[in-house]
């Protein structure tokens, strides 16, 4: 029961929010008669086209992927506080990127996504390593040592090679949805879809690799290649989020955490849940971040960060979000 | 039939070999105790078997054939280990857990009515892992193991850190599906009596070596167990069963004892 109320509202603020931000503050009449009329150069039919689909759709998507990243990483370290911000993989990505745009490399925007995703990806097996040693809010730490160590080197790279470029540098670490380049984002979120693809596709056999290595083998699972298909999935859907966007913190905490309380332990309901819950939200939040303070734009991570800091603290208090289901 | 036969096995850890020269064969059907102290590596025993740990001499032949040539989901079809699971999946129902031992299969052929009832789990199914008591812990790793269907079965202590009532409960269950359905048991125990009463066959480990192999009135010999185990023992025999039962003795006892 509680279940279904739970899916029958995500549904509900899914169309609602869809219809707001496509619509919101747009003269809907001239639209539909610029349509009929194939007036395609009015300047209505153009922020349709050019602004809000590519910029509703990025939301969702990057919503869905960041969220679903957070479930994944979460599952293969057994931590609920880990996500690609908190782990430090956004801001590794972050670092690739914005090293790509500074040095102004002879690449396009895509590749300086590649090169983040190399670096994600070498913390992540680095983070692996460390994993062994420490435990919980301990592993937690060390990836936000780690997210600050690299937001620093984006901070002093741009000093160093652009001063001019460091406002923008500064607004793309705290996430922003204004810079999407439509040019750059149309082949790209494929590439999301596809990740999201894969991830769900293992879904079903994450409920046994989080048995453990013993139980996971003697059930017939290869934990260990499973464990690297999501690692480096989630790996490339954070490198191309961030790449999109900037880095947009907790999101990966919040809503697996929160839609878990709902589906119960099982990866398939969970993921799938999480991935759609996560692309509604980020788009409330960039829904709000566009007109709660009008004509100001803020950073998207400004009001994620309000909400998954609540999060952390009620965590800390309450210690266990798992478990508590019933139906 | 032969279902296990290990050959000249080495294996252990990264650095350093835990089991030497292993050699021992199980047919099909017998229910066979694991014995030895502490660290003498019947865990690593179990996780050669089911290629958690990696062989590094020697052969493990399973239904005659070389288990390295086994796909791992082939392979958990005939073998299941009931070992130990992370903290995390605690927060996993009984039920959802249960029905991952399914996977192998495919997730078919969900009937498991029989065996849920023979091991009274029926009214556990809605409890999460972590609300249960160790023994119904113990149970359920116990079923969960059952629920794969395989040929053998490999038990790390399954009875260990329960009362006596739990332990007769649990080793009743297993003796019987041994018996009725020709299951092949492996199974190590802590309690040498236990292992006495139930088992076929003993193997005793010590030291990654196995010292003696055979019927418990063989192994069970005091002046082994007084070796190994470093303690004094009798060994007697149990009246109705006529299987061995070993008695420690505590160090007050050994005085009196000398003096007679």
């Amino acid at each position: 029961m509680k279940k279904k109320i739970f899916y029958f509202l995500v549904m509900l603020v899914f169309i609602s929010n869809t219809i707001f931000s496509l619509f919101y503050n747009l003269d809907s009449k001239e639209l539909i008669n610029s349509i009929k009329n194939k007036q395609y150069s009015s300047s209505e039919y153009k922020i349709f086209t050019q602004i809000r689909i590519p910029r509703t759709f990025a939301t969702y998507f990057v919503g869905a992927g960041l969220s679903l990243v957070g479930c994944v990483l979460q599952s293969i370290f057994l931590n609920p506080l880990c996500e690609g911000y908190t782990l430090g993989i956004s801001s590794s990505a972050g670092l690739g990127v914005i090293l790509g745009t500074i040095l102004n490399l002879p690449f396009t925007k895509f590749f300086n996504s590649l090169l983040g995703i190399t670096i994600s990806l070498v913390v992540i097996y680095l983070l692996i390593l460390i994993s062994k040693k420490t435990i919980d809010i301990g592993f937690v730490l060390t990836g936000i040592v780690v997210n600050f160590l690299f937001s620093s080197i984006s901070i002093l790279i741009t000093l160093f090679f652009d001063q001019y470029k460091i406002n923008y540098v500064l607004l793309w670490l705290l996430g922003s949805f204004s810079y999407l380049d439509i040019n750059y984002f149309y082949p790209l979120w494929f590439i999301i879809i596809l990740g999201i693809i894969i991830i769900l596709f293992y879904s079903s056999s994450m409920d046994i690799v989080v048995l453990g290595k013993e139980k996971s083998n003697s059930l017939g699972v290869d934990e260990q290649k499973i464990k690297n298909v999501l690692i480096i999935t989630s790996a490339v859907i954070t490198a191309i989020c961030v790449s999109l966007t900037g880095v947009i913190s907790f999101v990966g905490i919040i809503i697996p955490n929160t839609v878990k309380i709902f589906t119960g332990i099982k990866h398939k309901n969970w993921f799938i849940w999480s991935s759609i819950s996560g692309g509604i939200f980020i788009s409330l939040c960039d829904n709000l971040a566009r007109n709660l303070f009008y004509p100001i734009e803020i950073p998207i991570s400004v009001l994620t960060g309000i909400v998954g800091s609540l999060f952390f603290i009620v965590y800390l208090i309450r210690g266990n979000f798992y478990g508590n289901t019933k139906n | 039939m032969e279902i296990l036969k290990i050959e000249d096995l080495y294996s252990g850890y990264k650095n350093f070999i835990v089991l030497k020269n292993i050699n021992l064969k199980i047919s099909e059907g017998e229910f066979v105790g694991l014995i030895g102290p502490n660290a003498s590596g019947k865990s690593t025993l179990f996780k050669t078997i089911v290629r958690i740990l990696k062989i590094q001499k020697g052969k493990i032949l399973l239904y005659q054939k070389d288990i390295k040539k086994y796909k791992f989901k082939d392979l958990a079809k005939i073998v299941a280990f009931s070992s130990k699971i992370t903290d995390y999946s605690l927060n996993f129902k009984v039920k959802e857990f249960l029905v991952l031992a399914r996977y192998p299969w495919g997730f078919l052929n969900d009937d498991f009515d029989f065996i849920l009832s023979e091991l009274e789990l029926k009214e556990l199914l809605y409890k999460t892992l972590k609300e249960l008591s160790s023994g119904e812990l113990q149970r359920v790793l116990v079923t969960q193991a059952l629920l794969q269907t395989p040929k053998l079965l490999l038990l790390d202590e399954p009875v260990s850190h329960l009362d006596i009532a739990h332990q007769i409960k649990i080793l009743d269950k297993l003796k019987k599906f041994n018996l009725e359905n020709k299951l092949t048991i492996l199974a190590s125990f802590h309690e040498l009596n236990l292992a006495s009463e139930y088992c076929d066959k003993l193997i005793l480990l010590f030291n990654g070596e196995i010292k003696n192999q055979g019927l418990p009135s063989e192994v069970l010999d005091y002046k082994t167990i007084e070796e190994i185990y470093n303690t004094k023992v009798i060994v007697k025999e149990n009246p109705i069963s006529k299987k061995p039962y070993v008695f420690p003795v505590p160090i007050i006892w050994r005085n009196n004892d000398k003096k007679n």
